[in-house]
């Protein structure tokens, strides 16, 4: 039983990767910030049943995510997408490879530095929700497959499925951004 | 490892995708590059996999990058919580504390604990 009292000096250090990750689920600052706050509301109210000694932070971010699903997903009216196409492994790093010369004959990974933060975020924000969540608590706030499937109540084998798979779909998208600018050409043939 | 040579002339960039030029300890490689990046590899197979790494050179690249790849999302994702939010969490907090010690202030004899 955790004490009530206690509740602000251990919940607010959390608050800005909350924030971080309500503003690449909701794609926008006003429901990412009543999201936050409707998270930590909920959280006051059922600090009693956390454990203390338990991980805090993953189950906030349960709260979070449950919260986003059940609020802002149901709100949106958009039909759930649980499919994103198979792309190969290393899209991106041979995309960039077939490109050096455009790319200013830069090495791969100093290729990344010529994407903006806005293009990161939007590629993350274009994957569906159900492959986006896991690479926001993966790659973003630095959660375990088992914490990941604990937050999202879903197997651990689904879970890693859909990380690995949205991952892909992300360099897929941070492609299509790079051939817009004319920092690639289209795939020969 | 007594292919290394086999390992070092392997060039994922230019072997034909899906392809059976892949050379196996590459392609077993590449299909735990995520579990490995992760940290969710088991001691045995993460050693395999920086075996492989330390005498493939496409494929300590190709991971090398991905790698990055999964910093610069981490890095390039943060925002900065805007100070009026702050407040109202702190208010909509204190605001919960205040009714929830005036409730047991009207019940002394309840225990609402």
């Amino acid at each position: 039983m955790a004490d009530q009292a206690h509740f602000t000096e251990q919940a607010m250090e959390y608050m800005p990767s909350l924030y971080s990750a309500a503003m690449r689920m909701t794609r926008n600052p006003a429901d990412a910030e009543d999201l936050v706050q409707e998270t930590y509301l909920k959280a006051y109210r059922a600090f009693g049943s956390f454990q203390d000694g338990t991980n805090l932070k993953a189950w906030l971010y349960r709260i979070l995510t449950n919260s986003y699903i059940n609020t802002y997903r149901a709100k949106s009216r958009q039909p759930e997408i649980d499919d994103v196409e198979d792309i190969e492994d290393f899209y991106l790093y041979h995309r960039i490879g077939q490109n050096r010369s455009l790319m200013g004959r830069s090495a791969e990974d100093e290729a990344l530095d010529l994407f903006s933060d806005e293009e990161i975020k939007q590629a993350l924000e274009s994957l569906p929700d159900n492959f986006r969540i896991p690479v926001i608590l993966a790659d973003v706030e630095g959660f375990s497959y088992k914490e990941i499937a604990d937050i999202m109540s879903t197997p651990v084998g689904t879970t890693m499925s859909r990380l690995h798979r949205g991952r892909k779909a992300l360099q897929k998208a941070l492609a299509q951004y790079g051939l817009e600018r004319g920092l690639l050409v289209a795939e020969p043939g | 490892m007594d292919n290394n040579d086999a390992d070092m002339n392997f060039d994922p960039m230019t072997a034909p995708r899906g392809g059976s030029y892949a050379h196996t300890d590459c392609v077993e490689a590449a299909s735990q590059l995520y579990d490995f990046l992760d940290g969710e590899l088991t001691e045995d197979k993460r050693q395999a996999i920086k075996m492989h790494l330390e005498h493939c050179a496409p494929c300590f690249e190709a991971f090398e990058f991905e790698a990055d790849l999964k910093k610069l999302v981490a890095t390039r994702c943060q925002e900065k919580v805007p100070e009026t939010l702050k407040q109202r969490i702190a208010a909509v907090i204190s605001i919960e504390e205040d009714s929830r010690s005036l409730r047991a202030d009207d019940f002394p004899d309840l225990d609402v604990n």
